[in-house]
C-alpha cells in the first residue's frame, strides 16, 4: 500500500480550481501561448477560438466542445508532451520569459480548470501529433503519464470550420466534456470573450500582428450561430477602429494626457523601464454621459490597466475612488518588461499583478512609527521591491490629481455655461435673502461685505478670475460674474477636487462668499453630487445642506478677530478628517 | 430571390409561431406540383416556371387570396399580364407589386403606364433633398459609381434591340442557353478577367456576379493564376456550405468572390470596393435587389461602391448609369 503525500485524485481535483476568473480568462492562456509561438513566425499569429452547440436535454442549446486554433509554430513531439505536464513547458527557464507566456503552466491547468479532457494537435512541416489528457483517467489513477504523441490528422470536422489558411505549422486544442464553463450559451462566453480578450491583447490587435476570430457553430447542421474578429478594446480610448460604441469606435473618446513617462526603475542590478501612459475624455464624449452607451463601456474599463509586454495582466482598481463615478473618465495604462516579474507579483496564471497596488510612503512610516525618511533608508538597506512600487504609486497619484481636476473642471465648466439654472443657483439666492435680512438686523460684520464698497468694475475683475478657474471661458466667466455683481448674489458655490481632508473650502472675491465643495472629500459623492445631476428629492435635500454650509461660511466671514477666523477654519479642517471616517467606503 | 423569400417567410412564420402554415418551393430543383393542389399553402414560386399557357393557371387563381410579384413591372410584360390574367379568370385574388428601381429609373413609356394602371395611388414619392438627406443620416443610403461596359459579345450584339426589350421579348428572362453562350465566350471571359486583375490592384474586395455557377468556379480557378487570390460561392452550395465559405473568404483575405444564383449581403463580407455585375438577367428588380444587399449597412467610412455592369448581361443597361445620380426616388 503506498501513501502519497498528496494523492493524485485530490491534487488533480485541487488544480481544476487553479484561479482563473472564468472562461474567457482560461482561454486567453491558449491565445497567450498562440502569441508566444507566432512570435517565432514572420507572419500575422491567426488564433480562432471554436465553439460547438449542442441541444442539452432540456432542448436549450449550449456549448459542448471548445476548440482554439493557430497558425503559430507549433511544436515538436517531445515540446507537446511537455507541454501537457504541469508546471512544465518551454517557458520554464528565465531567460525564455521575455515574451507573454510565463512559467509553461498555461496549457494543462486552463484546461482542466473549464474541461475534464484536453485533446491536442500541433504540426510541424505539415506533420502532425495528437496528445491529450482525460480528468477521469487521472483521477482513476489511469493515466499517470502524458501520453506519448502519436501521428495524427487534423479532424476533418475542425478543419472544415477553421476559416484561415491551414499552415504547416499551427496548434489546434479541443476542450470537451465541458463541466466548468462560466456561461452555457456560446454567444454569451464569445461575448465576453470578445470583450476581455480586446483588451488583454489590444495592442496586438491594433498593430496587426494578431487577429483572433471567434466563432460558434450548430453540431449537427453546422449552422453559423456566431462569427466575430475581436477588436481592441483600449480602456485609454485613444486607439480609433475599437469595439467603443459609435462613433468613437472610429475617432477615439480620449486624448492623451501628457506625454507618456518612463521610469527607470533598477531591480537586481539591471535597469528596467517602466512607461506610464495617461488619458483623459474629451468634452463631447463626457457631454454623452455616464449613462449613455460610451459611459457604460468606460464604467467596464474603469482603472488602471497593467501590462506586461504588451499583455494586460489586469485592470487595478487601488487607485480609483469607487463612490465617485467619474473616474471613467481617464485612462491609465502601466506597461513593465518580466525582468520586474517579482516587483509586480506577476501570478502563474498571469491573472493578475498582486505587487501592483497604491501605496503611500507618508501612510506607511506613519503606520510603523518611523518618519519618512527613516522608513525609505529601511526599505533600501532591505532592498524591499515595494521602492519601485512607491515609486510608481507616486507618480499615478501626481497625474490622478491633475486629471481629476481637469475632469471636475470639464463639467463644471458646461453646467456653468448651461442656461438652465444651477441647483446651486437656488441655494445662493436663498443664503442671500437670509444674509441680507441678518444684516438689517446685526449690520455689515462680515469682512468681505467690505469689498461691496469697490468699483463694480474691481468686483467683477476679482470674481471672474475666480469663475474661470472653473474651466469657463473668460468672456462667460465675465458675463457671470457682472450677473453676481449686479445682482448683489452674496455666496457663490462651486465645486472642485481639493487635496487635504475639507469638507469645503471658504474664501471671499469682489464682495461676495465663494464656498468650494471639495469633490475629493466622500461627503461629496454621497450629498452634493446630486446637485448635477437632475432636479429631485436628493437635489433639494443638498440645497438644504447648502444652507447649513452658507450659515458656517457667514460665520468665517463674521469673525470678529483673524485668530478667530483661522480657529473656525482649523475646526472646519478637523470637521472634514473626522468626517472621512464616517463617510469613507471600504473599497 | 425565391430562396431569400421562402428563408424570410419561414422565419417570419417561426417567430409567430402559432399557426401550423406549409411553405412550398417551386423553384430550383424543387420538385413541381400541381398548381391546383396549393390550396391553404404560401407557395413561393418562381414566376419562369409557369406556363402563360397553362389551363391549371386558372387553378391556381381559384386557389390564390394574395399573389405578390418580387418584380412589379412584371406585370408590364406580356407574359406577366397573361399570366395575370389566365389567374384572374378563375377567381378573385389581390396584387401587390413589389418594385426595386426608382420609378424614375423607369423610362416614360409602355411600362411606366401599365405600372401606374395596375397600381394606381400605390407609389410613395420622395422627391425632396431633406428626406433623401434622413436616409443618408440613419445609414440606408449609400453612393454608387456605376459603369457599364460593352464586352465582346457576338451573341447579343446578333440579338435585336427588340429581342433584348424586356416589354416586347416573348420570355420575362433571359434563356439559359443564352447565358450558357456568354460564359462560354472565350473573349469575354479574357475581358472579365482583365477588369477584375485590374480592380483587384486597388483597396477592397471585388464582388463578381459571374455569368454562370460554373462560370463563377472557372474565374475563381483562373485569378489565382493572375495572382489575385479568389474563391467562389453558388446557388448549388447549401446556405450552410455558403455562410462558412464566406467566412473563409473573409479570414483568409481574398480579394475577388465570385458568386452566382444568391443574393450576397454586403454586411457579411467587410470593404467591398467593386461589384462587377456579368450575371445576365432582365428583371431590374433583381439587379438591384443584388445590388442593394450589398450596399445594406455600408459603412459610412468606406469609398463609393464601383459598380461596373457587363452591357450584355441586362435587358436595358441604358438605365443603369442613372444609379450614380438618383436624386429622388419618385415613381
Amino acid at each position: 500500500m503506498t501513501f502519497p503525500i498528496i494523492p493524485q485524485n485530490l491534487s488533480i481535483s485541487a488544480m481544476r480550481s487553479s484561479g482563473y476568473r472564468d472562461t474567457a480568462h482560461a482561454l486567453a492562456e491558449l491565445i497567450d501561448n498562440a502569441i508566444q509561438a507566432g512570435e517565432d513566425t514572420k507572419s500575422r499569429t491567426e488564433v480562432e477560438v471554436i465553439c460547438i452547440d449542442e441541444a442539452s436535454t432540456g432542448g436549450r442549446h449550449q456549448i459542448s466542445r471548445i476548440a482554439v486554433y493557430d497558425n503559430a509554430a507549433g511544436m515538436s513531439p517531445d515540446l507537446l508532451r511537455k507541454a501537457l505536464q504541469f508546471g512544465n513547458g518551454s517557458r520554464l527557464d528565465k531567460a525564455q520569459q521575455k515574451g507573454i507566456g510565463k512559467f509553461g503552466m498555461g496549457l494543462p491547468n486552463s484546461s482542466i480548470s473549464q474541461c475534464k479532457r484536453v485533446d491536442v494537435w500541433t504540426w510541424q512541416a505539415e506533420s502532425v501529433h495528437h496528445a491529450f489528457l482525460d480528468v477521469q483517467d487521472i483521477q482513476d489513477g489511469k493515466m499517470t503519464d502524458v501520453p506519448d504523441p502519436q501521428p495524427s490528422e487534423i479532424p476533418s470536422e475542425w478543419r472544415a470550420l477553421i476559416a484561415g489558411n491551414l499552415e504547416k505549422h499551427g496548434t489546434l486544442v479541443v476542450w470537451s466534456k465541458l463541466d466548468r464553463v462560466s456561461w452555457k450559451q456560446s454567444t454569451t462566453l464569445l461575448r465576453h470573450t470578445e470583450f476581455i480578450s480586446g483588451r488583454v491583447y489590444r495592442h496586438f490587435i491594433n498593430d496587426k500582428s494578431v487577429r483572433i476570430r471567434l466563432a460558434a457553430y450548430e453540431s449537427k447542421t453546422r449552422e453559423t450561430v456566431y462569427e466575430s474578429f475581436v477588436r481592441p478594446n483600449d480602456p485609454l480610448y485613444l486607439m480609433p477602429g475599437t469595439n467603443a460604441p459609435a462613433p468613437f469606435n472610429q475617432s477615439p473618446a480620449f486624448v492623451p494626457f501628457g506625454q507618456p513617462l518612463v521610469l527607470t526603475v533598477a531591480h537586481r542590478g539591471v535597469e528596467h523601464p517602466v512607461t506610464i501612459t495617461a488619458s483623459i475624455c474629451k468634452p463631447e464624449a463626457r457631454r454623452e454621459g455616464g449613462g449613455k452607451e460610451i459611459g457604460q463601456h468606460a464604467q467596464k474599463n474603469q482603472g488602471i490597466s497593467v501590462m506586461r509586454s504588451r499583455r494586460e495582466l489586469e485592470l487595478n482598481h487601488s487607485f480609483t475612488n469607487s463612490y465617485d463615478t467619474r473616474e471613467r473618465w481617464w485612462g491609465i495604462e502601466v506597461q513593465f518588461d518580466p525582468g520586474l516579474d517579482d516587483v509586480f507579483g506577476v501570478t502563474n496564471n498571469k491573472q493578475s499583478a498582486t505587487g501592483f497596488t497604491r501605496l503611500s510612503v507618508e501612510e506607511d512610516a506613519l503606520d510603523e512609527a518611523l518618519s519618512v525618511k527613516e522608513y525609505q533608508e529601511r526599505l533600501e538597506e532591505d532592498r524591499d521591491p515595494r521602492l519601485v512600487m512607491y515609486r510608481i504609486s507616486r507618480e499615478i497619484e501626481k497625474l490622478l490629481k491633475s486629471m481629476r481636476a481637469q475632469v471636475a473642471k470639464m463639467r463644471e465648466g458646461e453646467r456653468i455655461h448651461s442656461t438652465k439654472e444651477r441647483a446651486e443657483n437656488k441655494a445662493e439666492k436663498a443664503a442671500t435673502d437670509s444674509v441680507t435680512r441678518r444684516r438689517e438686523r446685526v449690520g455689515d460684520t462680515g469682512r468681505s461685505d467690505k469689498d461691496e464698497h469697490a468699483a463694480p468694475s474691481e468686483r467683477t475683475t476679482a470674481l471672474t478670475a475666480d469663475i474661470v478657474q472653473d474651466g469657463v471661458e473668460e468672456a462667460k466667466a465675465l458675463q457671470l460674474a457682472v450677473d453676481y455683481v449686479s445682482k448683489k448674489i452674496k455666496f457663490r458655490f462651486s465645486h472642485a477636487d481639493m487635496s487635504g481632508p475639507h469638507i469645503f473650502d471658504v474664501s471671499t472675491a469682489g464682495g461676495v462668499i465663494l464656498v468650494t465643495l471639495n469633490s475629493r472629500h466622500p461627503v461629496h459623492g454621497r450629498i452634493f453630487e446630486a446637485l448635477r445631476g437632475e432636479d429631485g428629492p436628493e437635489a433639494q435635500y443638498a440645497r438644504e445642506v447648502l444652507s447649513l454650509i452658507a450659515a458656517w461660511a457667514r460665520m468665517e466671514d463674521e469673525a470678529p478677530s483673524e485668530k478667530v477666523r483661522l480657529g473656525i477654519e482649523d475646526t472646519r479642517f478637523q470637521w472634514g478628517r473626522m468626517a472621512m471616517d464616517f463617510f469613507e467606503v471600504e473599497s | 430571390m425565391c430562396e431569400e423569400a421562402f428563408l424570410e417567410l419561414q422565419e417570419v412564420w417561426r417567430q409567430l409561431g402559432s399557426r401550423d402554415t406549409t411553405i412550398l418551393r417551386l423553384y430550383g430543383d424543387h420538385p413541381a406540383r400541381d398548381l391546383d393542389q396549393l390550396e391553404g399553402t404560401i407557395a413561393v414560386i418562381d414566376i419562369l416556371r409557369l406556363s402563360k399557357d397553362d389551363p391549371a393557371l386558372e387553378d391556381l387563381g381559384s386557389v390564390t387570396s394574395v399573389a405578390i410579384l418580387a418584380d412589379a413591372e412584371s406585370v408590364a410584360h406580356p407574359v406577366g399580364a397573361e399570366i395575370i390574367r389566365r389567374m384572374s379568370a378563375g377567381g378573385a385574388f389581390s396584387l401587390v407589386g413589389i418594385l426595386a428601381p426608382s420609378g424614375s429609373a423607369i423610362p416614360a413609356g409602355p411600362v411606366r403606364s401599365a405600372l401606374k394602371a395596375v397600381f394606381a395611388d400605390a407609389s410613395i414619392t420622395v422627391s425632396s433633398d431633406g428626406e433623401l438627406q434622413l436616409l443618408r443620416e440613419v445609414g440606408d443610403f449609400a453612393d454608387i459609381e456605376a459603369t457599364v461596359v460593352h464586352l465582346a459579345s457576338p451573341s447579343a450584339t446578333a440579338l435585336t434591340s427588340v429581342q433584348l426589350d424586356p416589354i416586347c421579348d416573348d420570355a420575362l428572362d433571359f434563356d439559359p442557353a443564352y447565358a450558357d453562350e456568354l460564359a462560354n465566350n472565350v473573349e469575354r471571359n479574357e475581358q472579365l478577367l482583365a477588369i477584375l486583375k485590374k480592380e483587384s490592384a486597388g483597396k477592397g474586395r471585388i464582388i463578381f456576379y459571374a455569368t454562370t455557377a460554373e462560370n463563377a468556379r472557372l474565374f475563381a480557378g483562373l485569378l489565382p493564376v493572375q495572382g489575385v487570390k479568389a474563391s467562389s460561392i453558388t446557388a448549388d452550395d447549401s446556405a450552410t456550405a455558403r455562410t462558412l465559405a464566406l467566412q473563409k473568404f473573409v479570414a483568409r483575405e481574398e480579394r475577388v468572390l465570385c458568386v452566382h444564383g444568391f443574393l450576397l449581403s454586403g454586411s457579411s463580407v467587410p470593404d467591398i470596393s467593386v461589384c462587377v455585375m456579368a450575371s445576365p438577367g432582365k428583371s431590374r428588380a433583381a439587379f438591384l435587389s443584388a445590388i442593394g444587399r450589398l450596399i445594406q449597412s455600408r459603412e459610412t467610412a468606406l469609398p463609393t461602391l464601383r459598380l461596373i455592369v457587363a452591357a450584355d448581361s441586362q435587358a436595358d443597361a441604358g438605365w443603369v448609369a442613372s444609379l450614380s445620380t438618383w436624386s429622388t426616388l419618385d415613381t
